[in-house]
């Protein structure tokens, strides 16, 4: 089986489940509770805590676990707006759907939501972004690097200038696939939120962690409880699960990024090859994703060959199964939005591995292609 | 401890059937049986019209009725409450016991029998003794011998006595004991129609067996794990049967790069029609069902049906050929396959769509069109790749 479906879901490191399964059976305590139990539990928590600052280059205290990306960008999105500082929230139209679900609330509520449209190579120019920003915004949310096509957007331009004009706004960032794959430093990154998912890095489902910056109090959570994680994400801490995303961080590896962007290179040379592919993608992008077009094959066609030769693709992402074409592809122009494929790579994957698959989607296309 | 209660289900049409009769309450007790599982059911007696049927210790029996009301040929399943042959016990636990199912009526009356004609009471004092009773503990009925809302009935049997209301009662679907009229192979397809339409032949007492055509890589595993759970759903009211699974991406390639684009689906459907007519000549079936509705396509205009029906000598039986497709959905929602039915997937139909199908094709230009393939080669080469697997129900 060769799996390159990775910003769908990664395979759980063999060091996280481990950590994860001793966790789960012995450290079951409510980290609250003030019994030993409990303390136990507290101190694993508070021990991943400090890892994930570490990486993150922030303090133990700005780190907010929650059960992954969809909950970080929703408590970000829903909470970060507000309309006491302005009603405008700039985004892109190629954001992940936990922030544009959670944008058609807003616009709901009274906002004014700007969605920046995408170049033709799916990228996000930071200057159009900037200049939708005003000093009625509250929020700007731009993805660190886009599930779909792999775009990097330059978050650190983008975040410096905004709150030049608009000092009071919250800069957020979903940063789920570029996480552990290139840098997301906050302090260079220069934003006040950040989402990271965990299982897109080798950690279980159900775990992630939302960064906010130190001095922004007015995060106003959506979720309602027992005011665990300082309120910001009520509900009992899922302790195995942050026990290991504590462990995928320490596995983190960005120099492999080089490695990986040399397989991705081979890999889009090797389809460009065929003479019936169309890259769907710019310059910047992460090593990690490559979104391709084949002329004549349907993704869903290609996508089930691959999977008949034990190739695990996918046709746009994965969350958007049954829904019709890519609102990325979509919101970039591509012309073969209905033949996207997207190759998405781990530090698992290997350079033999590139190249069966550059033979077999040859074969898929020699016989299947119309 | 409550008390005990059986099943007393009436069936319909087949006492119409004179001498075969016996032969088809066979039928139903069998099916009956079949699909409450082995051990739900201790007894099971026909008598005068009536199956009853004597729960196994412990079953539920609302859980049991709704379970056999989905076997064709029952019209109704009635639960009653059984006691000794005393009339003190029989009016004072027997109207303890009706009294729920009379709750919101206003009118009833009673009708008795009795098979025992050696019971102290005839059946017009038992009548008249049991709706004294009834006045007596539900306050709010009245006697309409001629239009009541509900028949308490008791029924004085050789060893206990029944006692029951109409109302208590679960509808069945009506329709004829499965196996009673034949066997037929139904072309299903993962859409709305085709199961519906296995399940109207079902009801007119068909077994079916049941063909489908995947086109792996242009339909998906899910697409076919789609048919498998419709097929399952089906399976509930046709019992176990045989699904044949046939792969068709090469004959689909094949008639696309050969034939005239006009005619693809037409050559295709007439291609399915021969393999399934040599599927079901195997598995003994008289006929062929298909789930086609006159003009819902272009390749179910009544040109088109004829040209697909002249690929086979078998009878083709289309059960939704006169229906909207609001009926049939109607249909499907009843009987549980709409929700699966339309789960996004591809289906090996709609793979290649000729933009300009023919709405009025002529056979002789069909069959020209078809001369561009070696449709013998393609049709036992599908048949001879076919699996099948065996359907249960779920």
């Amino acid at each position: 089986m060769i799996y390159l479906d990775n910003s769908a879901t990664t395979m759980p490191a063999k060091e996280v489940r481990e950590a994860f399964c001793n966790v789960c059976g012995e450290v079951f305590g409510n980290p609250s509770s003030t019994h030993r139990v409990g303390r136990e539990a507290a101190a694993i928590v508070a021990a991943a805590r400090k890892k994930a600052a570490e990486y993150l280059g922030c303090t133990a205290e700005e780190i907010y676990f929650t059960s992954g990306g969809t909950e970080s960008d929703n408590i970000a999105v829903l909470g970060g707006a507000n309309l006491k500082r302005g009603r405008r929230v700039v985004t892109t139209a190629i954001e992940h759907p936990a922030v544009l679900r959670a944008m058609e609330a807003l616009e709901e509520k009274g906002f004014e939501v700007i969605k920046i449209m995408p170049e033709k190579d799916g990228s996000i120019d930071a200057e159009k972004v900037i200049e939708s920003v005003n000093d009625e915004t509250s929020l700007v949310s731009v993805m660190h690097v886009n599930n779909e096509t792999g775009a990097v957007s330059d978050i650190a331009n983008i975040a410096s200038e905004a709150k030049k004009r608009a000092p009071r706004a919250l800069i957020h960032t979903d940063a789920v696939q570029s996480f552990g794959h290139i840098e997301t430093n906050v302090k260079k990154l220069n934003v006040d939120l950040m989402s990271v998912s965990g299982h897109k890095i080798h950690s279980v489902k159900g775990s992630g962690l939302l960064f906010v910056r130190k001095g922004v109090n007015n995060l106003k959570s959506p979720i309602y409880g027992g005011g665990q994680e300082k309120g910001i994400r009520s509900g009992t801490e899922n302790t195995a699960a942050i026990h290991a995303l504590g462990k995928a961080i320490e596995l983190i590896d960005l120099s492999d990024a080089a490695r990986v962007a040399k397989l991705r290179e081979r890999l889009l040379a090797g389809l460009m090859e065929t003479g019936n592919a169309v890259y769907n993608g710019g310059e910047n992008s992460s090593p990690y994703i490559l979104n391709v077009s084949f002329m004549g094959v349907r993704s869903e066609v290609m996508l089930n060959a691959l999977d008949a030769k034990g190739i695990m693709v996918s046709s746009a992402s994965a969350c958007a199964r049954g829904k019709g074409t890519s609102h990325v592809l979509k919101a970039m122009g591509a012309k073969y939005a209905d033949n996207a494929i997207r190759f998405s790579m781990s530090r698992y994957t290997t350079g033999e591995e590139i190249e069966e698959t550059i033979k077999s989607v040859c074969e898929v296309l020699k016989l299947y292609r119309r | 401890m409550g008390v005990k209660e059986i099943l007393l289900v009436k069936y319909g049409e087949i006492i119409l059937k004179g001498l075969n009769r016996s032969k088809f309450e066979n039928m139903l007790e069998s099916n009956i049986k079949r699909t409450a599982g082995a051990d739900a059911i201790k007894e099971m007696k026909a008598s005068q019209a009536i199956i009853y049927i004597i729960p196994a210790e412990g079953v539920d029996i609302d859980a049991l009725a709704k379970k056999i009301s989905k076997v064709f040929g029952i019209l109704s399943i009635i639960k009653a409450g059984v006691f000794p042959k005393d009339m003190d016990v029989i009016l004072s636990e027997g109207v303890e016991y009706v009294a729920p199912f009379l709750k919101d009526l206003k009118t009833f009356k009673v009708e008795a029998k009795r098979s025992d004609k050696k019971f102290p009471y005839n059946s017009p004092e038992i009548s008249r003794l049991m709706g004294g009773e009834v006045l007596a503990k539900c306050h709010h009925l009245k006697v309409n011998v001629n239009e009541p809302d509900t028949v308490v009935r008791v029924e004085i049997r050789d060893n206990e006595a029944y006692v029951f209301a109409d109302s208590a009662v679960t509808k069945g679907l009506g329709g004829m004991p499965v196996r009673s009229n034949g066997r037929a192979t139904l072309l299903i397809s993962g859409g709305i129609d085709s199961p519906v339409a296995g399940w109207m032949m079902a009801k007119r007492g068909v077994e079916i067996e049941a063909v489908h055509f995947c086109s792996p890589p242009y339909t998906s595993e899910l697409a076919k794990e789609k048919v498998i759970s419709l097929a399952k759903i089906l399976a509930q009211y046709t019992g176990g049967y045989t699904l044949y699974i046939v792969p068709f991406t090469e004959q689909q390639l094949a008639i696309r790069d050969n034939c005239p684009e006009e005619h693809l689906t037409l050559v295709m459907r007439r291609m399915m029609m021969k393999v399934a007519e040599k599927i079901a000549q195997r598995n003994k079936s008289q006929a062929l069902i298909t789930g086609e509705s006159l003009g819902q396509v272009a390749s179910q205009t009544i040109e088109a049906l004829g040209v697909t029906t002249d690929a086979v000598n078998m009878n083709i039986l289309r059960p939704l050929i006169g229906m909207d497709k609001e009926e049939i959905i109607t249909i499907a929602r009843k009987i549980g396959t709409f929700e699966t039915s339309i789960l996004p997937y591809e289906d090996c139909c709609t793979v290649f769509v000729p933009k300009h199908p023919t709405t009025r094709p002529k056979i002789e230009s069909v069959l020209k069109s078809e001369g561009k393939i070696d449709m013998e080669y393609w049709v036992n080469k599908a048949v001879e790749e076919t699996e099948w697997m065996r359907i249960e129900a779920e």
